[in-house]
């Protein structure tokens, strides 16, 4: 397992810095809910610690080692990523992406074949091994992509919105796969939009670090009744916590005052 | 599968074929001409064809554009630029081998630019693609200003070797394309996991452990290399690299890992065939084959375009 940690990390933009002087540290294993407006910095940060931006300022450290200084493979078998709106992976069936994922290992191809239909079995998508990925549904390709952060191994899940433009239970089969990653002691940190899934979601302990114009604004372990006022805050947004069969819900009352 | 064993049958066919068209043989020559003429040049189109369309193949994927061939970074621009240099520099040099030594020279060149560009940190596709339009531009205008200064000769020699022939005598011009032409696409074809990884983009690739820069040297510098190589022996063939690809991915489909040595496979079979037609298309003479490909390339790519879903 690794630590990840973003010291003073400044990342210039066109119109301003995206990220301004960010210090978070990120434990093996931990599960974080990445928040804020459009445009805070959330996919910036991300990709700070997959070594694809530039810094101004400031280093991004997986597990002691500068991310610049990790090679790709050292990098992958870090971090995994699903990025935001991923591109439609033309050409090749589900198990050949589900496969490619396996690039750091350097076994050989049959067996980056098997190690797929495996994951894609486990995730209950074996019916899209063989379907080429332009065939297949949003939520099904999805379905899909995981399996291919299952066969990267990595310690570390990076995720970008990805149950955005789904449809509600496709969003669950998904989440709880997250859910499932979170009870194996995985790390994942996911950028979400969908607060009314953020209280009840996770079963154990999370972290809840939001962003606002590039720099952290808010940083605390998640407690639904506490995170609700500073979560509000952050979005400019009136929410209310409810209670539905014991179990918190955040609703949106509107705009905030 | 069975497309994929129907494209062997078909290339096996088209080449075992392709020295039968044009006229027949006969007299105390038709030995001679079967093993000096007809063979070699089958075998330089097989070798060409391979090349063209398994580079074109792999820099499709590597530069993320459907459009992207040699000829869009520039290499056959780079090596038209110096076959001129040396028609009208070095007129009393102006053998083929020199004229293919400059033409290997300039590509080289522009090889090198490419993949210098493309290892510097953050540079995005696109931007490679307009710099190979940009140095496209420039060669072209460079040849035209060349040919102005050159006399009737060597321009002419210049115009036929730019329409791009397969015409050979003996098996020279094959010896001196083989070794480039095979290490590329050898070294293309030790990076098809790389390039399969990357259907999901450079970033998410790059997050999977592929090294981009060491791929896009390796794809970009040796396949263009081994164009070079092609450019130098037999003049510019265009849209090869271009329609191949394009073709097979239609038919067979598949990811890079596949698709880029059935492309290699489908041109090595393609470009003799053509070059046969082209033999016997016109009574009493032959066309170019790069005038042939050119010609019947445009249309088939406009099909593929306008039948696109």
């Amino acid at each position: 397992m690794t630590t990840l940690s973003l010291q003073h990390v400044t990342v210039a933009g066109r119109t301003g810095d995206r990220l301004r002087s960010v210090d978070l540290t990120f434990e093996p294993g931990q599960t974080c809910l990445l928040v804020g407006p459009n445009g805070a910095g959330k996919s910036t940060l991300l990709r700070v610690l997959l070594g694809l931006e530039v810094m101004s300022e400031g280093s991004a450290r997986i597990g002691g080692h500068n991310v610049r200084d990790l090679s790709a493979r050292g990098r992958a078998a870090a971090v995994a990523w699903l990025p935001q709106n991923p591109r439609l992976e033309v050409g090749v069936t589900g198990e050949e992406l589900v496969a490619a994922a396996r690039f750091r290992f350097q076994e050989p191809w049959r067996e980056a074949r098997a190690v797929a239909r495996d994951m894609l079995r486990a995730r209950g998508a074996h019916a899209f091994a063989d379907r080429r990925m332009e065939t297949l549904s949003g939520g099904e390709a999805q379905r899909v992509r995981f399996a291919a952060l299952d066969a990267q191994e990595a310690s570390w899940w990076l995720l970008d919105e990805p149950a955005a433009h789904l449809d509600p239970s496709i969003q669950l089969t998904l989440l709880e796969a997250v859910r499932a990653r979170e009870e194996q002691d995985g790390g994942v940190i996911m950028v979400t939009h969908d607060l009314a899934m953020v209280p009840s979601f996770f079963s154990k302990q999370a972290r809840v670090v939001g962003l606002s114009g590039g720099a952290v604004a808010v940083d605390e372990p998640l407690q639904p009744s506490v995170s609700v006022r500073s979560i509000g805050r952050l979005m400019s947004l009136e929410l209310a916590e409810i209670t539905v069969e014991d179990r918190p819900h955040w609703v949106v009352q509107g705009a905030a005052p | 599968m069975t497309r994929i064993v129907l494209l062997l049958v078909g290339v096996l066919l088209a080449v075992a074929c392709a020295p039968w068209l044009g006229a027949e043989l006969v007299g105390e020559q038709a030995d001679w001409v079967w093993w000096n003429l007809r063979w070699p040049r089958v075998v330089l189109g097989a070798l060409v064809g391979l090349t063209l369309a398994l580079v074109g193949a792999s820099f499709q994927v590597v530069l993320e554009n459907p459009l992207a061939t040699p000829s869009t970074v520039g290499t056959t621009a780079g090596a038209s630029v110096g076959a001129l240099l040396v028609l009208v520099c070095f007129p009393q040099l102006a053998s083929l081998g020199a004229v293919s030594l400059g033409a290997f020279a300039g590509a080289a060149m522009v090889s090198f630019l490419i993949a210098s560009l493309a290892t510097t940190r953050g540079i995005r596709m696109e931007d490679l693609l307009l710099a190979g339009i940009a140095v496209t531009l420039a060669s072209s205008a460079l040849v035209m200003g060349l040919q102005l200064q050159a006399d009737a000769n060597t321009t002419l020699a210049a115009v036929r070797w730019s329409l791009g022939s397969l015409a050979t005598v003996g098996w020279g011009k094959v010896y001196g394309v083989a070794p480039l032409a095979l290490l590329g696409c050898g070294v293309i074809l030790t990076q098809g996991r790389a390039l399969q990884a990357l259907v999901g983009g450079q970033d998410r690739a790059a997050t999977q452990g592929v090294n981009l820069a060491k791929v896009r040297v390796l794809v970009l510098g040796m396949g263009s290399l081994a164009v070079g190589a092609c450019v130098a022996a037999c003049g510019p063939i265009a849209f090869v690299g271009l329609i191949v690809p394009h073709l097979v991915s239609r038919s067979i489909g598949g990811g890079p890992r596949t698709l880029i040595p059935l492309s290699g496979i489908a041109g090595a079979g393609f470009l003799p065939l053509a070059d046969g037609l082209a033999r016997v298309l016109l009574v009493g003479r032959e066309l170019p084959v790069g005038v042939l490909t050119a010609t019947l390339g445009a249309p088939v790519l406009l099909w593929l375009l306008l039948s696109r879903r």
